[in-house]
């Protein structure tokens, strides 16, 4: 009696959990979902670096002595009003002129700054809504390798943290449908394994036996 | 409505079923890739051009028409040595020809001498993670007119586009379903909300 309880109410918690958490991610895994077709398919209508808009800009800020690259590029950034992802902060090699990218989906700046007059250069590229649904698929945090020319902004970390919890909640949404799927009647119970086995075998075969 | 209940469930059911491995691999390898707790990105030069440092094998192989493409040509001597797997990319001159080679758990750097007709070949194994990296990313955005020519990476994307369209199709039927039960829908809104305020927000934060 008290295990069918116990079972009753795992089943029941179960369901509470695979509801709530499947509507809390819903637009998150349309989102992921949609975005990663568009990566994996060269659709003509999504082609968006044929449609980029290239604007250039020269402005002429107070730049101070300060010579140390992630201070500098944000001094350079909050005298341009830009934000977003900071990447490959280089200094010529006689240290007068000083590049980096500034990365956000859909957006990428590229700036020049000349040191001794506070010349600042930028190639602003403007990509379209699908681009911007590629770069939120592909934005993730830096690889160790990566770390030394990488500074992510907050918001992407954030999204990061996302990107994590979207995969656990993945995961434990499919963790429990199973559970709610084995008690089910039989005659579901037997469809269903032709479902997930049809599934298991595509990428079991093509992660194992593929030597 | 009632009267589609038992169907719309079927639905879910069937679509959430099969779509669950595809989705765990994902889920997994997202993680990988966003963290730093195993090294899955490789130097694509140190990889393309490894066969430089060390031969495991020689093989001989005819030399084909050569007003076959890029693609072709590398594909016709890969059949000949006996290797498959997708080709990442393709450098040919008129003494040889490289061909990186890739597929879940190895990376073959080849070299075909054009002019004695042997090809040397380098191949390194992967670990499940970067397997699970390389299904994650195959065959994505880079070298799109290349891309998908090996028969299993058009096997996988063509599963990987029929998982997700099982996944719209299991995430809409759960929203129908949702309706149906009664006690859930007030909290269940409150997540839905709380999830579509996020995104947005973050979406907005992100790109303005």
């Amino acid at each position: 009696m008290d295990s069918t309880k116990q079972k009753n109410g795992l089943t029941k918690w179960n369901q509470k959990i695979h509801i709530y958490l499947g509507l809390f991610l819903l637009f998150f895994i349309w989102l992921f979902g949609f975005s990663g077709l568009l990566l994996n398919h060269h659709w003509e209508f999504a082609k968006s670096w044929e449609k980029r808009k290239e604007v250039s800009y020269e402005k002429t800020i107070q730049i101070s002595k300060e010579r140390e690259a992630y201070t500098l590029v944000y001094e350079i950034m909050n005298g341009l009003n830009l934000n977003g992802s900071i990447h490959n902060p280089k200094f010529s090699g006689d240290s007068t002129l000083f590049n980096f990218i500034i990365s956000k989906p859909g957006t990428r700046y590229d700036v020049q700054a000349y040191l001794n007059d506070g010349k600042i250069i930028v190639k602003e590229t403007k990509l379209d809504k699908w681009e911007v649904m590629r770069s939120l698929h592909k934005l993730r945090n830096p690889t160790s390798k990566e770390q030394s020319g990488w500074y992510q902004s907050v918001l992407a970390s954030i999204w990061g943290l996302s990107i994590d919890i979207v995969s656990v909640g993945l995961i434990i949404i499919c963790l429990g449908g199973w559970y709610l799927w084995l008690q089910i009647s039989r005659k579901r119970l037997y469809l269903g394994l032709i479902s997930i086995t049809v599934g298991s075998i595509l990428c079991i075969y093509i992660l194992f036996f593929l030597n | 409505m009632k009267k589609y209940y038992k169907i719309i469930k079927d639905i879910h059911l069937h679509t959430g079923l099969f779509a669950s491995p595809f989705i765990i691999i994902f889920a997994i390898s997202a993680l990988v890739l966003n963290h730093n707790f195993i090294d899955w990105q490789d130097d694509w030069q140190e990889w393309y051009f490894s066969v430089n440092d060390t031969v495991d094998n020689t093989a001989g192989f005819n030399l084909p028409a050569s007003d076959k493409t890029d693609i072709d040509y590398a594909k016709d001597i890969l059949k000949q040595i006996n290797i498959s797997g997708e080709i990442a990319n393709v450098f040919r001159d008129s003494i040889q020809i490289y061909i990186p080679v890739t597929k879940p758990g190895y990376r073959i750097s080849i070299k075909a001498d054009l002019i004695s007709g042997i090809a040397y070949i380098h191949s390194k194994q992967t670990n499940l993670w970067k397997k699970l990296a390389w299904l994650h990313k195959m065959p994505g955005p880079h070298n799109a007119n290349i891309r998908g020519n090996w028969v299993y990476t058009r096997i996988w994307r063509s599963s990987v586009d029929l998982s997700v369209i099982c996944l719209f199709l299991s995430s809409i039927t759960g929203v129908i379903l949702w309706y149906y039960f009664k006690n859930e829908r007030n909290i269940g809104l409150v997540a839905l909300l709380i999830g579509f305020l996020s995104i947005v927000s973050l979406i907005i934060g992100l790109t303005i």
